[in-house]
């Protein structure tokens, strides 16, 4: 945003749900430095930012998918296949040369899956997901006949372990997704055709853009972030089993809405997810630092999720078109 | 031999399921031409525009730009320099105004919006000098006013060099002033060398801007010709399709009303307003009478419907039933007055297609029936509606989604038959259903008149007007122009009033608020 004046510029951003994001997590932070200073501690930092690396990276993932008009509910479900069957094949001995291009494929297939149904079949995106959510669950529950792996490769526990002042590689992926799919959304053609293809699919069509390829590249997308969070998922847990990150699909798309994407498609934006991604998991880490009982963490969870989505419906609801005189010809 | 032809479009067929829905269609247009395509709802117009935009495939013929065929989708389409502005401008919300303009390159990965912005800018400093958009290029479209919108839209066709340019309805939701500025606009166009296919059934503009016409009725060619060669009257004509090319005057179909006792005021419509959509319009429906309003799409008939039975609110006016003023905060206290609107879209916003038939039949009447909210069956009532508006159905449980569209009608009119309504207002209620139900649905309405009713029925379909009318109300641009007896009108009457707002033929441009 190049603006001559730095007061232009908060009058451009003023209204940006972003803006309202930070705002919140400032009014949050001010409050934790007076009721929970230990939450800015380094350490408490450090482990703030390694729980949320898996989450922003199928957050990333679930933009692309919202962005398009569409939904997964599968997402939690693939996390799961993905990781135990990777860290199984790495139990019995594969390399992780092996191993995590076949979990990376598997992911991306598994969305390629959800992307022929809606795409071909034309099934509505939930309707769909939650098929295969149950398929994809009831097969691994099946293939490990509920046993848990209660090992992990050595590479894959190295991957998990903190360095670098307790941050971990999932920080640093997390980063990486994040900046790569910022640039795709951005700056190439299909991330254009997901805004377009999310915001109108009949204008979509009409201007030459393909009602597949935007469904493809958002789902496979998924898919593939998901297996990278799955990588990191496992690591840091160094167990896993076959109902592993249950439910884990809700908090995704919580954050994401948070992050002021629009639900039907269209609108959203990548530091917006950032933020929903960083207000969830600093709100759930002050809870447990604060001692508080589990079920009023979901409580609060919840309050703030409906709270975000109020705040970013709202200049919407008040709006009236500008340019209502049309200038004189 | 004129300059040779930009777009050739050879004997196009398309069918819709058994329909035709283009027959045998051929036309032609130059570079610098503008081309007139007009036609009723239905006529085929829409069909032909989605075929030459590539999103939808003729069954047979052939289109040709330039010497060479075009197959096949909206990218070649937009290859082969054609650019549609469709009714609802197809634009996306919420992105700029910027990107919307910049629209889709073709064939580069990259995209950048620093490119789009000056594309579109330079787009805008094409079209025209000082763009105002060029001031909100980063904007969100939806932000923008309807004028300013199709600008954008306009802009983006122009973004791809298109050598032709095919306007759907320009003109249908614009004021005045911006029709102007949208007319000269398309003939500044036309200047340099694009070819415009202007798609309307605005009479009045059509005549001010189109070098040729081309008129389409039932999906075929019904008149191709030039300005001079033709008037207003024949155009209209062969629009509308007049058998009888004078307007003999029709006698009185059946009954002048008169007959049967004194027609008494039922329903008062007195100087009723709402800014933009319709302006002091007073009517009165009578007891045992069939009012059909007429008016081009767009003339405000279903917006004055609608406020009338309070989905929309009055900005002036006063409503009364039987000399006592109406409050309505809705159609469920409309209801309990007897007056029930019956909307165009049945299958939308009328019926419940997933349910059964004796739901269906039932749908305005639970609320009166029900005992402390509890429902019982009412099975020979349910019978009695069926059997009264001979609805063919496999019995009051089928779905209604099974019904043919003429039976769901009749379910639709059933309902309220059975609901006691007094006073009908009906949009297009013989819209698409075929010719048999349609006179089985006259007939019943003609019944329910005689049985005491007040109707007021909309329609577009000429035969229709004239055919049902006791009265005719003829709506152009949101003024109420003609309200007569239908045996003081003649076809071409009604035809001047639908299309001029005034039932003297000939007249070109006619003042809104004359003739009647």
């Amino acid at each position: 945003m190049k603006s001559s004046s730095s007061s232009a510029w908060l009058r451009a951003n003023f209204h940006r749900h972003e803006t309202k994001l930070a705002s919140l997590l400032l009014v949050l932070g001010i409050a934790l430095a007076v009721a929970a200073p230990r939450f800015f501690s380094s350490v408490n930092l450090a482990l703030l930012a390694r729980s949320m690396g898996v989450l922003l990276i199928v957050s990333v993932g679930m933009l692309n998918v919202i962005l398009a008009g569409g939904i997964d509910v599968s997402a939690g479900a693939v996390l799961a296949v993905v990781s135990v069957l990777m860290v199984r094949l790495g139990n019995h001995g594969l390399p992780a040369s092996a191993v995590l291009p076949l979990g990376l494929l598997t992911g991306a297939a598994l969305g390629a899956v959800n992307a022929a149904l809606i795409a071909e079949l034309r099934i509505p995106p939930i309707v769909a997901t939650l098929g295969t959510a149950g398929l994809f669950r009831g097969l691994l529950l099946e293939w490990t006949q509920g046993e848990w792996e209660s090992s992990i490769p050595a590479w894959l526990n190295s991957i998990g372990s903190p360095r670098w002042g307790g941050l971990d590689a999932s920080v640093l992926a997390a980063v990486v997704v994040a900046l790569a799919t910022a640039w795709v959304l951005h700056r190439t053609q299909i991330g254009r055709a997901l805004f377009r293809y999310g915001d109108s699919p009949l204008a979509a069509v009409r201007t030459g853009i393909s009602p597949r390829q935007p469904i493809y590249f958002a789902y496979i997308s998924l898919g593939a972030l998901t297996a990278i969070g799955a990588v990191f998922y496992a690591a840091q847990l160094g167990a896993v089993q076959g109902n592993a990150a249950n439910g884990y699909e809700l908090t995704v798309i919580a954050a994401v809405v948070l992050g002021g994407a629009d639900i039907l498609g269209g609108r959203g934006s990548l530091l917006g997810t950032f933020l929903g991604v960083l207000l969830l998991c600093s709100l759930q880490q002050a809870l447990v630092l604060l001692h508080v009982a589990t079920f009023w963490q979901n409580i609060a969870t919840g309050a703030i999720v409906l709270l975000g989505v109020i705040l970013s419906a709202a200049p919407r609801l008040r709006r009236r078109p500008v340019l209502q005189q049309s200038p004189s010809a | 031999m004129p300059p040779p032809s930009l777009l050739e479009i050879n004997a196009i067929w398309k069918y819709y399921g058994a329909t035709a829905a283009l027959r045998d269609v051929s036309a032609s247009l130059r570079a610098g031409e503008i081309l007139a395509l007009m036609g009723h709802n239905g006529a085929g117009k829409s069909t032909l525009v989605k075929i030459l935009a590539g999103s939808s495939q003729q069954d047979s013929g052939k289109i040709s730009v330039e010497g060479k065929t075009l197959t096949g989708g909206v990218r070649k389409a937009r290859d082969a320099g054609i650019a549609v502005i469709y009714q609802d401008l197809s634009l996306f919300p919420k992105l700029t105004v910027a990107e919307n303009i910049a629209g889709e390159p073709i064939g580069r990965l990259r995209y950048s919006f620093r490119a789009a912005k000056r594309s579109a800018a330079a787009t805008l400093d094409r079209v025209e000098t000082n763009s105002p958009l060029l001031a909100c290029l980063d904007r969100n479209a939806e932000d923008l006013s309807l004028a300013m919108r199709q600008r954008v839209a306009i802009a983006r066709a122009l973004t791809y060099d298109s050598r032709i340019l095919i306007l759907d309805e320009p003109t249908a939701a614009l004021s005045l002033q911006d029709t102007d500025h949208l007319l000269t606009y398309v003939r500044k166009l036309a200047a340099a060398g694009v070819g415009v296919l202007f798609v309307s059934h605005r009479l009045s503009d059509v005549r001010r801007i189109a070098d040729r016409y081309l008129v389409l009725r039932d999906g075929a060619v019904a008149l191709s010709t030039t300005p001079s060669e033709v008037s207003g009257n024949a155009l209209a004509l062969a629009m509308f399709g007049a058998d009888e090319v004078n307007g003999a005057v029709k006698p009185d179909h059946a009954s002048n009303q008169m007959g049967k006792g004194v027609l008494h005021d039922v329903f008062t419509v007195q100087n009723v307003t709402r800014h933009g959509e319709f302006n002091n319009v007073s009517i009165k429906l009578r007891a045992r009478e069939i009012a059909v309003l007429t008016g081009l799409t767009g003339s405000g008939r279903t917006e004055f419907a609608e406020s009338l039975v309070g989905l929309r609110r009055l900005d002036h006016g006063e409503l009364q039933i039987s000399g006592k003023l109406l409050r309505l905060s809705g159609p469920r206290s409309a209801m309990q007055h007897g007056l029930v609107y019956v909307p165009e879209d049945r299958l939308r916003s009328g019926l419940f297609l997933r349910r059964s038939t004796a739901e269906n039949l039932a749908g305005a009447t639970e609320h009166l029936r029900a005992r402390f909210g509890f429902l019982g069956k009412d099975t020979d009532k349910t019978a009695a509606g069926i059997s009264d508006f001979g609805i063919r159905c496999q019995g009051p449980d089928s779905t209604l989604e099974t019904l043919s569209g003429g039976n769901q009608q009749k379910v639709l009119l059933a309902r309220w038959h059975m609901a006691k309504a007094r006073i009908l207002i009906l949009d297009e209620p013989t819209a698409g259903v075929d010719v048999s139900a349609k006179a089985e649905i006259h007939n019943r309405l003609r019944e329910w008149a005689a049985a005491g009713a007040a109707l007021l029925v909309i329609s577009s379909e000429m035969d229709e007007v004239l055919d049902l009318a006791d009265r005719v109300l003829v709506f152009h641009r949101g003024t109420l122009v003609l309200n007569c007896q239908r045996r003081e009108i003649d076809r071409e009457q009604l035809m001047a009033a639908m299309l001029h707002g005034d039932t003297k033929i000939e007249q070109e441009r006619a003042q809104p608020g004359g003739g009647a």
